[in-house]
């Protein structure tokens, strides 16, 4: 698989959000993408970052492991 | 399993020096001796003598030294030596995309300040921080030998600093480091601590103040087995080190963070099991592995000395996966 045919969800979409959130239960199988998301999730709750940043943060990482990640990104955004 | 793994294995100080003197990109495990005695090269190293190994049981090591050659897999390579006060850069010095493999010394100030700080670290996710942190035969640990680490560049033995090898891959490849941790959270009672610490005294058990020693003694807890913490879906655990019976305390291998939830974990009765079990599934979903390390207490407990998991790897004094871990084995996966 070539990593340059591989997309993720654009970052638009609303699902970002209810991940960075915590709003969706929906939990990454890859390690770094678990602990990045806590990380982002408590820096929202607490105020240290907004969740337009947040969101930036997490699709760039997917976008870096988007091979790995497309099972995980099939289950919380179906199509795209 | 489906995965291609890389063989890491011990190897004779002249293979390792012919190694070193060809050019060779490595990290070298060992007794102190072993590794001064080699030449000066594109290599780190720390000592740590207890190996795991496939097809052969696993064992303490004196007279070879455990060697993975990150040769064939990168493109690129930088060493740096890193004090307390440059450590947390070094996600920020990696390479645009690659990999960063960190040693450091067990229990020294390094050691407590990377795994108290490391997560206000810049650019920590960039790429995969993955690393062990160097230990001793345990007797000469309670001897007080202390753990030391090799900047195999400079040929400098450090006791209170990190060293880091920098590794750049080629633009079609993705380095991704994962965990297994066979421990499951009992979801009974939970710990709270008040600050991020490595030793507790007084604590919150389901909500109420709570000395901690006196509650695993009162409930004879056994203490061979972590506490583990939800990271959104990881499970990280922290293992018990000592309960110190003269001042009530609880001393941890790793940190107890403030406003997180810790279970104790339910009773596994064969590491090696309950471990040949849930890797199975695992590896049909990777296709290459260039390295894996597991825990000196998982080495110990689990009895990895004559208990083959299909692995051979350092038994580390704790874990590197961005954060310090403890009783986790780790691996770099490789994509592309």
């Amino acid at each position: 698989m070539s990593l340059t045919k591989l997309q993720i969800p654009p970052i638009d979409r609303k699902e970002w959000e209810l991940i960075v959130t915590r709003k969706s239960s929906f939990k990454f199988k890859i390690f770094v993408l678990q602990i990045m998301n806590d990380e982002l999730h408590r820096k929202i709750k607490t105020g240290e970052l907004k969740k337009e940043p947040a969101i930036e943060m997490l699709y760039i990482l997917c976008l870096k492991y988007a091979i790995s990640a497309q099972n995980d990104l099939e289950v919380v955004f179906k199509k795209w | 399993m489906s995965a291609r793994i890389q063989e890491n294995k011990l190897l004779d100080i002249q293979t390792t020096v012919e190694l070193i003197l060809g050019g060779r990109v490595l990290v070298i495990w060992g007794e102190e001796a072993l590794l001064k005695s080699l030449p000066s090269g594109n290599w780190i190293g720390g000592t740590l003598p207890y190996f795991y190994l496939k097809n052969e049981g696993g064992r303490m090591e004196e007279e070879r030294v455990f060697v993975t050659d990150f040769t064939e897999t990168i493109i690129d390579f930088k060493i740096l030596t890193l004090n307390q006060e440059t450590l947390s850069s070094v996600s920020s010095t990696a390479f645009e995309n690659g990999f960063s493999f960190l040693i450091l010394p067990a229990y020294s100030q390094i050691y407590y300040s990377f795994a108290l700080n490391v997560k206000n670290y810049d650019n920590l996710y960039k790429n995969p921080l993955m690393g062990l942190v160097a230990g001793a035969k345990l007797d000469e640990l309670q001897k007080g030998q202390l753990p030391k680490i090799f900047n195999g560049e400079t040929m400098l033995t450090l006791e209170n600093e990190a060293v880091v090898l920098h590794c750049a891959l080629l633009p079609s490849r993705v380095s991704r480091l994962e965990i297994i941790n066979i421990y499951e959270p009992s979801n009974d009672d939970y710990i709270e601590v008040f600050e991020d610490t490595f030793k507790v005294r007084d604590c919150l058990i389901n909500g109420e103040l709570t000395n901690l020693y006196q509650y695993l003694v009162d409930k004879q807890i056994p203490t061979i087995q972590p506490l583990i913490c939800d990271y959104a879906g990881a499970k990280i655990n922290v293992s018990f080190q000592l309960l110190l019976k003269d001042t009530q305390e609880v001393v941890f291998y790793g940190p107890l963070f403030k406003n997180r939830r810790y279970f104790f974990s339910k009773e596994i009765q064969s590491y090696h099991q309950a471990f040949l079990e849930k890797v199975r599934g695992i590896m049909d979903e990777e296709t290459s592995i260039v390295f894996n390390s597991n825990s000196i207490l998982n080495y110990m407990y689990g009895e990895l000395d004559k208990n083959d998991i299909g692995f051979s790897g350092p038994a580390a004094f704790g874990e590197i996966a961005y954060y310090l871990l403890n009783q986790t084995f780790t691996y770099l996966a490789i994509d592309e």
